[in-house]
């Protein structure tokens, strides 16, 4: 009987049918970064949208204002020093309710967040990367074993079983393929002990007869 | 014979006879007087309201959540005891509130060899806003202990503001050259901006040259430069904004009618510097139609955008139609007529968006109808000291007494007057750059024309500015 220990069928390679595991990828991937990416954009714009929206607020103004008024001190006193460019916070819309040294502060909290937010890109593009091969792995090697028994059985090797690991996908398919191909192999090996042990062709004739009558085929 | 000779001496010596001080002949009207004392006391309001009851640290605004200014602290010390001698506070109260002040100051406020930085915490003293350990803030902060400690003389006051002055390294502070660096930050090192031109630094280089224990050389006060132009034939040694605060600030202390360096008397500079800011309001009307007579006033203060420096020519000469209260007040001295008349207007005109229980406020503008909701504890500390100045020279007199004041003095020859009359009748419109100074070991702004070993060396107008 078949043997699913996992001990015995340990993973060995990863891109077993790398054909359909790479496609099989790219779908999950293509799906995974298109619904994270429109979670995560208007999530991003969402949320930092409205945390500008209420930096207009009197009471976060007024906190703004103090640290703001230190800055505006400095540049009334040093001639030379120019309003600094905001770069990407000008994206928002919101940004023109801010004052200049407001957007400065701004402008250094969304580069520290957006060097936050690249690491945790590249985190994450690792883990859907390690996920979908892992995933498809699980979809790629049933299928893999059972080409594999169907080959076999085309040889004319009816002694094959497939064997699945415990968490794969189509177990209960596997147990109906290794159930047909018992069949097979009992009725084909009870067909070849008749004829190694009924002297009388008759006979032999209509016991193999009656064995075969189990199977419909489509000639005759 | 005799008597002939007698009137050809003193008419030679007549003609020969120095430039003459400055006085303030201007003799305000009773009613005058009351306003500006009402003012006055109204203002010293901001420095009990606005005063940490623990600490003794002035905020530098009446704006919620405002740090404390070591410059804000420096006025708060001085008008405290200024509070006392004119009887706007009992003794024992002016002496605690200093006494409490100083210590904290000298034992918990943090500082860099001597030098507080510009914003402190209020309530711990800690450096706030990343601030830098500032020169002129500490300057104008131990100028406030110092006179503090000369009206309490003999008491912990006098011994705690000696031991602030004494403790401060202004030699430090020139980071290896002959100019005073604007400050320090722990971070960065020293600010790339040096005290290179005419401001409100005298008072800073005052108390650094008279120094008793870290003095800077002599050298350093004819290292910074005295540049000249001029506005509707007035002649001034001016600073970079044109801002009249950089006229002022050193006045409120110092009392330059009879100081003179070479041929520059600094009151009299002041007193051409107030007068052309209010001509270059009169003459801007046109872009700005809300500058009038009495409608006048451009120094750094806050505006419609945030804190702006403000001016008028000579200089860089920002304006906007902000207006800073200010400006009229610290320069009484300079102008008593058209400062009080532009005072009285603003409180008759203006008074229920201008005028609180703690005085003037700090700006507006007439041509964007924007009024300022705070009180900057400098602009009101420097309208009472020139109002008192104004009325009764108490600073001025007691100030210059000062160990360290007299050395300046007499380190840097200012009572010395010029023997011949200064010509006045220069060309409108080019900088001059005079007294000869030193080529430098730095050069550390781009804020000055940079020029060599020069006497008087003509540059190219900057621009014409409207009105000239």
């Amino acid at each position: 009987m078949a043997n699913t220990s996992d001990r015995t069928y340990k993973r060995k390679h990863f891109f077993i049918k790398p054909k359909l595991q790479t496609h099989y990828i790219i779908y999950t991937s293509l799906t995974l970064f298109i619904v994270t990416g429109a979670a995560v954009l208007s999530t991003y714009f969402g949320i930092w949208g409205s945390v500008l929206q209420e930096f207009s607020s009197p009471q976060i103004q007024t906190a703004l204002l103090n640290a703001a008024r230190a800055q505006q001190y400095e540049q009334a006193r040093y001639p030379n020093s120019q309003p600094q460019d905001v770069g990407s916070i000008s994206l928002f819309r919101e940004v023109e309710l801010l004052t200049e040294h407001q957007k400065q502060v701004w402008q250094e909290i969304l580069i520290s967040t957006h060097n936050r937010l690249i690491i945790k890109f590249i985190i994450l593009v690792f883990f859907i990367a390690w996920g979908s091969v892992f995933l498809t792995h699980k979809i790629a090697g049933p299928l893999y074993h059972f080409q594999k028994s169907c080959k076999e059985i085309t040889s004319g090797n009816l002694k094959v079983r497939t064997h699945l690991r415990r968490f794969d996908e189509a177990k209960d398919t596997a147990d109906v393929f290794n159930e047909m191909t018992e069949t097979l192999d009992q009725s084909v090996g009870k067909m070849k002990k008749i004829i190694t042990t009924e002297k009388d062709s008759e006979a032999l004739k209509s016991k193999i007869q009656k064995e075969l009558n189990r199977f419909q085929t489509s000639k005759l | 014979m005799k008597q002939l000779l007698f009137y050809m001496i003193i008419l030679a010596l007549t003609l020969n006879a120095p430039a003459q001080a400055s006085t303030l002949s201007y003799q305000p009207s009773i009613e005058d007087k009351k306003f500006l004392t009402q003012i006055q006391r109204d203002s010293l309001t901001y420095f009990i309201q606005f005063t940490n009851e623990r600490t003794g640290l002035v905020k530098d605004s009446s704006r919620p959540g405002s740090p404390a200014s070591i410059a804000s602290t420096g006025f708060g010390l001085l008008l405290w005891a200024l509070a006392k001698e004119n009887g706007w506070m009992s003794y024992q109260e002016s002496y605690n509130l200093t006494l409490k002040c100083l210590r904290f100051l000298k034992n918990k406020a943090d500082h860099k060899n001597g030098f507080f930085y510009h914003m402190l915490s209020t309530r711990s003293g800690k450096r706030v806003w990343s601030s830098e350990a500032s020169s002129i803030d500490t300057a104008l902060l131990v100028a406030g202990a110092l006179y503090a400690g000369s009206v309490f003389k003999g008491t912990d006051v006098e011994r705690l503001a000696n031991e602030i002055y004494k403790r401060v390294d202004w030699k430090w502070m020139t980071n290896g050259t002959n100019l005073l660096c604007h400050g320090w930050k722990p971070e960065s090192g020293f600010l790339p901006y040096y005290w290179d031109m005419y401001s409100e630094h005298l008072i800073l280089q005052a108390l650094a040259i008279g120094s008793p224990t870290h003095p800077i050389p002599q050298a350093a006060w004819n290292e910074w430069e005295r540049l000249e132009g001029s506005y509707n034939k007035k002649q001034v040694i001016y600073s970079f904004s044109g801002s009249i605060f950089t006229y002022q600030f050193s006045h409120a202390y110092i009392d330059f009618r009879n100081l003179w360096d070479r041929d520059i008397n600094y009151f009299d500079n002041s007193k051409n510097a107030t007068l052309i800011n209010r001509e270059f309001c009169i003459s801007n009307k046109e872009e700005i139609p809300s500058y009038s007579e009495t409608v006048w006033g451009l120094s750094a203060c806050l505006g419609p955008k945030g804190y702006k420096a403000y001016g008028a020519p000579p200089g860089k000469a920002l304006h906007d139609g902000t207006i800073a209260v200010h400006s009229a007040a610290g320069s009484i001295p300079f102008a008593p007529e058209e400062t009080i008349d532009t005072l009285k207007y603003f409180y008759n005109q203006y008074k229920d968006n201008i005028y609180t229980e703690y005085g003037f406020i700090d700006s507006f503008n007439l041509e964007m109808n924007w009024w300022s909701n705070e009180h900057l504890g400098i602009d009101q500390g420097i309208s009472i000291m020139m109002i008192e100045n104004f009325l009764r020279e108490t600073i001025w007199k007691r100030f210059m007494t000062l160990d360290c004041v007299q050395r300046w003095i007499e380190i840097c020859e200012l009572n010395k007057k010029p023997t011949t009359r200064k010509v006045t009748t220069k060309t409108v419109g080019p900088r001059k750059k005079r007294i000869p100074i030193k080529a430098r070991s730095k050069t550390p702004t781009s804020s000055s024309l940079k020029t060599k070993n020069s006497l008087t060396l003509e540059e190219p107008q900057l621009r014409i500015i409207a009105g000239e």
